[in-house]
């Protein structure tokens, strides 16, 4: 009985319609019109059961990933996966849109010598007598384009993790005479063809 | 287009915890950041929905938008469920209005009475 009372007092602590009428006059077609004293009352209501949606939605990936703690991520795949919410799309990004922009890219680079893609790979112990080796990249799959290689990352099978990162300008593959290409065939069925080039400044 | 001013036009915090608070099962809490996006997630969703409303209205050459538009809107934005409760609450409100203002002539009839009565009657 008590515990009726006191949430039906809690019911009565709504939005403030005075606050609603004030952003509906953001609008600057609106701004001119006349607001009927039942629309902000409407409003206030919809808003809250949007309030709700938007909380048990995001609440749903919170359970998922076994945390107790609504994050802002859980808001934003809410959105993302509910059609109803595409108008808050701008409002709430993704994160990980947020952190494919913050990676640097680097095209400042007009140094010829520099590697064309950096890998990170066993090859690295060749370059022990102090020479550098310097690797080409490409998709086989796909030999006129490389310019989607850009900012991508492989992991191949044995655990290991290719960071691609284009400097300069992508150069045709031909394969010179004497020169062996390593051939590694990633899991999604990409293949990488690495051809040591001997340094120009040599 | 008005970014700023919607940083400005922000909903109570109190009222939009209690709001979420109360839709959450026990036990479970809400960051600071996402509450905040959820307020402003919520004061975005009333500027598109006048949007909408306004739309009707002037479509029906009306110079006020309407309860009746701000149905359609919502109907347009695909939240058709919602129309039941909230006309629920609009003759909620209607009541509590009219209860208002006879309770206040009560009181300007017996005392120069205050602005606001003092007993608000839970209306559901």
């Amino acid at each position: 009985m008590d515990m009726n009372f006191f949430r039906e007092i809690n019911k009565h602590q709504e939005l403030p319609l005075a606050r609603i009428k004030k952003i509906m006059k953001i609008d600057d077609d609106v701004k001119n019109q006349m607001i009927s004293a039942e629309a902000p009352v409407l409003l206030a209501k919809a808003a809250e059961f949007l309030i709700e949606e938007l909380t048990l939605r995001a609440w749903i990936h919170t359970e998922e990933n076994r945390r107790k703690t609504i994050q802002k991520s859980d808001i934003a795949q809410a959105v993302s996966k509910n059609e109803v919410f595409d108008f808050l799309i701008d409002i709430v990004p993704r994160d990980e849109i947020m952190k494919s922009r913050s990676v640097p890219h680097n095209n400042t680079s007009t140094n010829e010598t520099e590697e064309y893609y950096q890998l990170q790979t066993e090859a690295e112990a060749e370059t022990s007598n102090g020479q550098s080796v310097q690797y080409i990249l490409q998709y086989a799959n796909n030999d006129s384009d490389t310019t989607n290689l850009s900012n991508s990352m492989l992991h191949l099978a044995n655990g290991q993790v290719i960071q691609a990162t284009q400097i300069g300008p992508s150069i045709p593959l031909s394969g010179t005479p004497g020169q062996s290409i390593q051939v590694m065939t990633v899991g999604n069925g990409e293949r990488i063809e690495i051809i040591p080039v001997s340094s120009s400044n040599e | 287009m008005a970014n700023a001013k919607i940083e400005d036009l922000r909903l109570p915090q109190a009222v939009i915890s209690r709001i979420i608070k109360n839709a959450l099962p026990p036990g479970a809490i809400i960051s600071n950041e996402a509450k905040i996006a959820i307020a402003r997630s919520a004061a975005i969703f009333i500027l598109y929905a006048t949007t909408y409303a306004n739309e009707n209205a002037t479509s029906k050459k009306r110079k006020a938008v309407q309860a009746s538009d701000v149905v359609h809107a919502l109907k347009s934005l695909e939240c058709e469920e919602l129309e039941k409760p909230l006309l629920e609450a609009i003759e909620a409100w209607k009541n509590k209005k009219a209860q208002k203002t006879e309770e206040r002539k009560k009181n300007k009839s017996a005392t120069a009475a205050p602005d606001e009565p003092m007993e608000e009657t839970p209306a559901e």
